[in-house]
Formats: structure tokens, sequence, C-alpha cells
């Protein structure tokens, strides 16, 4: 079983943060896993890609991820055009952006728990939520990735996730 | 047992002696690292090596290694400040990257004629003209005629693990060791890595000065004792190959000098190195699935070359290389040096993404007869 997803998202809103947390947590659940920012300049505002890759074996390969069984979105106005399996967006409403499409307000949730750095909505922690979810990795795996990642600062994220974790719906 | 200090103590959990973290390579290699504990570290950042540096700045500004780093306006100061450091006795550390490694390149010779011990992380990237800062091996391969030791890690797994081979193999032989791993698919990708915590031993070196010594080294040679010393540099590294045999049971049972994958029975072999070799592997098996007799010998060391298994090849042989000096890919070149009449293929350079399905096709080719020297473009 090798699953491979694509993040789209805005430079700032934690695209790369959101592939590390889900990443440790497969670790955690005793499976192997990368998490792959884009390579080169970031610019926050601009449309940058994650890639993450979940395996119950070791990952050799760590080319770019071409087809991807899954598409993760962060900002709905990123435009796509996809044949994935998964979908994973942040939208209020259902948009059907793959074959199974599970949505969620990540913005709503993140804003209510004060995830907002320098006018910047940081949606790492819901959108990991959604991203577990939808992958079968049991919360507590999450939890304890975000523990690791966050320290101290965590209890907001994992609030934040939480809720995710328990909101999102499929269509 | 492992000491869990700073940023391991969030962000891993133990395995019984290993603990089981997310690291990128460029992260793993700073854990190796902190376990040598080196004196000295000096570097002057470079994309894509400077979170190596980074990570080890932070564990000693927070108290966790103590050792002076040691700011530098240039590549060349810095190997030069590790230069005098080793000189002195000191276990040392630098990294860099392409253009930083092309600007230390004078200082990376007097290290090895001095016949120090240094390692160094060489994260492989481009060099310019035309600007790029993505991954290929020019930059390492400049290494070829210096004097060191040059390993190439395939993950976060080997560049730990290797990291601390260097400080060992390099302390034994007196050769600086330079560890080699891909731009960005290595060094920026986190993957899941046992780490643990090996006892090396205490530094040890063929001599050493200190500042009130009244001791010059390096004067000006007359007759054949320079070339005596270039000959016994050469020879020494040849040897070092039975260092690095020995030990490699103690550092993650990597091989040895190469990993030889699915080659028992191969007709077909493919030579290559580096951390795309990952991508090979699964083309090969793709192959082999479909009934095709196809294995890799992958080089974990460009010196010492791996020139025993490279004869021992049978069968058709293809190099996949990632650097070149001609139109020749460099291990190209290599693996003829050893009498192997080989194919040669030029790919990735410049960070062109090369996976899995270039590779069943790149292979499929070869098994097929229909290539020869060229370039993937």
């Amino acid at each position: 079983m090798l699953l491979e997803l694509t993040i789209y998202c805005r430079g700032g809103q934690g695209g790369v943060t959101s592939a590390k947390l889900v990443a440790t947590a497969a670790m955690l659940k005793g499976l192997y896993a990368q998490a792959i920012p884009q390579f080169g300049p970031e610019r926050r505002g601009a449309t940058v890609n994650a890639y993450l890759r979940i395996s119950d074996t070791p990952i050799r390969r760590r080319s770019s991820i071409k087809n991807p069984y899954g598409i993760v979105v962060f900002d709905r106005k990123i435009a796509l055009n996809s044949t994935a399996k998964l979908g994973i967006i942040n939208s209020p409403d259902p948009i059907k952006i793959a074959e199974k499409t599970y949505y969620l307000d990540a913005t709503r949730i993140a804003e209510k728990n004060s995830l907002v750095y320098a006018g910047w909505t940081v949606l790492s922690a819901p959108m990991s939520g959604a991203i577990a979810k939808a992958l079968d990795i049991e919360f507590h795996y999450l939890k304890e990735a975000i523990r690791m990642e966050l320290g101290e600062k965590a209890e907001k994220s994992i609030e934040s996730a939480r809720e995710a974790y328990e909101v999102v719906l499929w269509t | 047992m492992w000491d869990l200090q700073g940023d391991l103590q969030t962000e891993g959990y133990r395995n019984g002696s290993r603990i089981r973290v997310l690291l990128t390579s460029n992260e793993a290699i700073a854990e190796a690292v902190r376990i040598a504990r080196p004196e000295v570290i000096a570097a002057y950042p470079i994309t894509p090596q400077s979170p190596i540096v980074e990570r080890l700045a932070n564990m000693i500004a927070r108290g966790e290694l103590n050792a002076s780093f040691v700011r530098v306006e240039s590549e060349h100061s810095a190997m030069a400040v590790i230069h005098g450091a080793a000189t002195a006795g000191a276990r040392v550390f630098t990294a860099t990257s392409s253009h930083g490694l092309a600007y230390m390149y004078e200082m990376c010779w007097w290290i090895a004629g001095s016949r120090l011990p240094a390692v160094m992380a060489v994260v492989t990237r481009s060099i310019g003209a035309p600007w790029n800062i993505h991954g290929d091996h020019t930059d390492i391969v400049l290494l070829r005629d210096a004097g060191w030791i040059i390993g190439m890690a395939e993950n976060a797994q080997e560049a730990f693990d290797m990291t601390l081979q260097a400080f060992y193999v390099s302390e034994e032989v007196n050769i600086p060791f330079a560890v080699g791993i891909d731009a960005f698919t290595m060094s920026h990708t986190a993957e899941v890595v046992e780490l643990w915590n090996p006892r090396l031993p205490e530094r040890k070196q063929a001599y050493r000065v200190l500042p009130m010594d009244k001791f010059a080294v390096n004067a000006v040679t007359m007759g054949k004792a320079r070339m005596k010393a270039r000959y016994d540099l050469a020879l020494d590294l040849e040897n070092s190959a039975n260092v690095i045999e020995r030990t490699d049971k103690d550092f993650g049972n990597h091989g040895g000098l190469v990993e030889k994958y699915r080659l028992e029975d191969a007709d077909y072999a493919v030579v290559m190195m580096g951390g795309w070799c990952g991508d090979a592997k699964d083309a090969i098996d793709a192959l082999r699935e479909e009934g095709y007799k196809i294995g890799l010998l992958r080089l974990r060391f460009l010196r010492p070359f791996p020139k025993k298994a490279v004869k021992e090849l049978g069968g058709d042989v293809l190099v996949v290389d990632r650097s070149n000096s001609d139109l020749r890919g460099v291990l190209g070149i290599e693996v003829s040096a050893c009498g192997i009449e080989a194919r040669n293929l030029v790919a990735g350079i410049g960070g062109v993404d090369v996976g899995v399905e270039e590779f069943y096709k790149i292979f499929k080719k070869f098994v097929d007869n229909k290539i020869d020297l060229g370039w993937y473009l």
C-alpha cells in the first residue's frame, strides 16, 4: 500500500506543516511516511505544493508525485483538474474535486481557535485533522504528532484538528 | 541509552535503544554530528545545505553540543578554520553545496594533503552557470582528485549512519571524508529514521600541532617529498576501503562500498549512486515482475572507487550518471576505467526529475538494446 497525496495551498497557510503532521502521525501508527515541501522558492500568498507519501513498507522513491491518489486543497480558489480518487478541500459547502471528496470549513475552525499569525489564517492543524480522518489514521496519533511538532503551544492546534476530524463530511 | 535533548524531546519516540523520528537527511546528518561531538564547526550558508548547520548552531546555542561554531565570510575560510582546528587536534565538521564547494576547493586539497581527519557534508547541487539550485552530482565529483573519501547516501537513515562512520574512518586513516546527499529530494524530504547512539572512540590523528609548539607544517618540498606524500595518500585512500568494509556492520549494515540490489542472477546491471537509486529500485522491481533479469549496483563510495565490485559485473552494463565530464558521465568514465564496456546515460542534471516511470522507460530501452551513450533530455 503506497498512498501519494499532493497538497495545494498558498505560501503561509501551513501546507508543508500539515504534510509533516500527518507523516508523523502515520509514523507513530507504525507506518512509513515522507513529507516533501515544494523545492525552491516558496512565497507568501503564491500557490505552493507539498507532497505526502504513506506506506506500510519503507518508501524508496523520492521523485515528485505525478498522479496522486489524493489531492488536498487549502484554498478553493486554486483551480484544479483532477482525476484523483480522494479529495480534501477547505470549503463550507460540498465541492467535488475527486471521486470521493471530504470538505470542511477549515478557515472557520482555525479562526475560532485564533490560529492567525501576521494576518494569515494558518490551516495546518484543521487540514491535518481532515487528512488524517480521510486516511483512517486514528486521532490520538495525530494529537501526539502535533505535540511533537509544537510542544507547549500545541493545545489550540490540537483542538482545531480534533474539531476538523469530527466535522469533516464527504460527498 | 538515548539522552533525549532539545528537538528530539518532542520529535521522537523510543523503540528500545533506538528512537524513530521523522527527519530530513539534513536533519539526520546534524543529529549524527551531535553524537560525534565535534569541537569545532565552521560553515558558510548555502542552499540546500544551510539547515544542517542551522540545526547544529541551535544545539550549540542551547548548550546541548559543546562546540565552537565559527562563522566565516566564505567557504574558503570555513575549510581553512577546520583545517587549523584539526591540526590542533579538534574533531571538526563543515557542510556545503555547489558553489560553496567550488569556493573552498583549494583548501580541500590542503586538508587532504595534510592528512588531517575531517568530515564534511556535501548536499549535492548543480553548479552555475546557468544558475540552478537543484540537485545533481557535478559538485561532489570535483573532490575526486583531491584525496578525499567520498560517500553517497541513498536516504536519511544512511545519511545518519554514514556520517557517524565518516568520523570513525576519517580518524582511523587520516583522510578527510565527504558525505554526499542529493539536494531537496533528500536534504528537504522528511522521512522515518531510526536514530541510535553508538560510542565513537576519542579523536585520534597522526600528528597535532598546538599554538605554542615550535613546529612548521607543509613547508616547501624538494625532490620526491611531495610525490611520496601524494603516493602515500593515494595508497592509504585505496586501503581505506578495508576500514569501510570492516566497520560497515557497526554503522547500519548498508553493504560497504556498494549495495548489490537483485544482481545475483542479473543479465543486465545498472550502475548509479545517490538518492535517486530508490526510484531506480522500484523501476527494477517492475521490470523483474515482467521477467527481465535486471539489477542495480549502487555505488556507496566514489572514493575509494569500488573497483572490485564493478569488475565482477557480468552481462550488459548501463551507467546512469548525474554529472558529466565531456559528453560522458563521470561514473561512466570510472566504470570504463575498470575494463567494463558499459553504456552510459547522463540524466537528472540541474534537478531534472527522473522518477520511477522514467527509470522504467530507460531500463526498458537498455534491455531492448536501444540505448548507447546519450543524454536523457
